[in-house]
């Protein structure tokens, strides 16, 4: 299933430290980088656009735990992974769709990349 | 001509066996369609491997026939279907859509000639229409003025009990997914071979129906039932086009993975248009970039580098890549051309 999220600029280090934990490692610090969308308040946003199994969700959504290969000096900040999981807003496939908020790390599953961003009512950054 | 270690730049080749894996390590082979690309070797010899150490940002391993993609419909094969009472372990095929005034149940998969079908029964008491969609209402883009057709395989197993009709209708739908507009239908009846059965060509128009711009095509299986019910319907080779006649059966199994017996299949890097990137590190020079995607060949000549990282363009399917630091001449763009295009659909 895909999953596209929309990441406002102050979220994204806690972002990017709940994506290491989330994912494989170090290198998903970076999944949350360029602000390149924009809502129409000119609030910008990173997203990040990916495949993933149905235990994702339940995992994004339970209690986080420190991946086995972060060991001390710790790479991940648990505090900075928990505040993004609070800020999690997951679309259930029911309600409205939520829309992307400078206060939220908003997702939506089982929509391409693109069409989620816009149903989040996102536009590309021009470049 | 472009494997010469003394030059710098890269041959990258998604058709090719052995290069693409999911990590960047090169440990785990990307093999299925779908799985994340997280590296692509350079065929060169020249070790310009293309990495992407993000999970979320690699592009997926892909396929689609010569020819390209025709079937518009997300999911149009068995993927996702499990034999048994649906809702109570047994699934649909991803897409198939069926409400629940019936109990529904997946009897058999299979596939027959190439077309994957399921045997679904419905059973239950029903008196009017009962509607089995190709696919959820807001699964195929659509837009005022195109014309479509829609195609599915269908065989009644066993006896028919209570329903006296059956019809492949086309409609179009509004950008919330509800009814628009219902045009002509094709009777199916219950026939007893697998038989495919195809709508009349449809043009969707934003005059047609309820008021609204049309946004959607959907197609579906109406059974007119009458009363207390037991029927078993094979059904397969769903397939909704934007063309007047409907062509051979392709199967689609999301985007990264189109098929179509008979006809050759192409391989690329899907990039989802948001934040998908492979990056190589070069040294400077002037370089002579060519890429293959859905338009066609574009070699970008003179295109002057820094020494560091450089990020393959990503379009939405990329076929191939290669670059050299130098120009090319007459003979030598031919041929990458045409070698090119022998990997485009």
């Amino acid at each position: 299933m895909r999953i596209t999220v929309a990441c406002p600029d102050a979220l994204r280090v806690d972002a990017n430290n709940l994506a290491m934990v989330l994912a494989f490692g170090p290198p998903d610090e970076l999944t949350y980088g360029a602000l390149n969308w924009t809502d129409a308040n000119g609030n910008l946003y990173a997203a990040a656009s990916f495949e993933a199994g149905p235990e994702f969700l339940g995992a994004a959504q339970s209690a986080l735990a420190r991946p086995a290969w972060d060991v001390e000096p710790y790479t991940i900040s648990m505090a900075a992974a928990g505040r993004a999981q609070a800020a999690l807003v997951l679309w259930n496939g029911e309600d409205d769709m939520p829309q992307a908020m400078p206060a939220a790390l908003t997702a939506i599953a089982g929509m391409g990349g693109l069409a989620a961003l816009a149903a989040m009512g996102l536009m590309r950054v021009a470049p | 001509m472009f494997s010469d270690p003394a030059r710098a730049g890269f041959v990258y080749d998604p058709y090719a066996a052995g290069v693409l894996f999911q990590d960047t390590a090169g440990a785990t082979p990307a093999n299925v369609f779908g799985q994340p690309v997280g590296r692509i070797n350079d065929l060169s010899g020249r070790n310009a491997h293309a990495l992407q150490a993000t999970a979320a940002a690699r592009p997926a391993y892909a396929r689609m026939p010569v020819g390209g993609r025709r079937n518009r419909l997300p999911n149009s094969g068995s993927v996702g279907a499990v034999v048994g009472v649906i809702g109570s372990g047994g699934a649909a095929p991803a897409g198939w859509s069926v409400p629940v005034q019936l109990t529904r149940e997946v009897v058999a998969i299979g596939e027959t000639g190439g077309i994957p079908w399921f045997d679904s029964r419905l059973t239950g008491t029903l008196t009017g229409g009962y509607f089995l969609n190709f696919s959820e209402p807001t699964a195929t883009p659509a837009a005022d003025g195109k014309t479509w057709n829609a195609s599915i395989y269908v065989q009644a197993i066993g006896s028919v009990v209570g329903a006296d009709a059956l019809t492949v209708v086309p409609n179009s739908r509004l950008a919330g997914g509800a009814v628009k507009h219902t045009y002509p239908s094709t009777t199916v009846g219950f026939p007893g071979a697998f038989t495919r059965f195809v709508t009349p060509a449809t043009t969707l128009l934003d005059a047609d129906g309820a008021a609204g711009n049309v946004a959607f095509m959907l197609a579906y299986l109406r059974l007119n039932c009458t009363g207390t019910m037991d029927v078993t319907l094979r059904i397969g080779g769903r397939q909704v086009e934007q063309a007047s006649a409907a062509t051979v059966f392709q199967t689609v199994n999301g985007n990264a993975d189109i098929s179509e017996v008979g006809q050759a299949s192409r391989f690329y890097l899907l990039d989802d248009l948001v934040d998908d990137t492979l990056a190589v590190t070069l040294p400077a020079g002037t370089y002579t970039i060519a890429t293959g995607d859905d338009a066609g060949v574009t070699i970008l000549t003179g295109q002057a580098l820094s020494a560091g990282a450089y990020t393959i363009p990503g379009p939405r399917r990329l076929f191939a890549g290669v670059a050299t630091d130098r120009a090319l001449n007459g003979t030598e763009t031919a041929a990458l051309t045409a070698w090119i295009n022998a990997r485009r659909p």
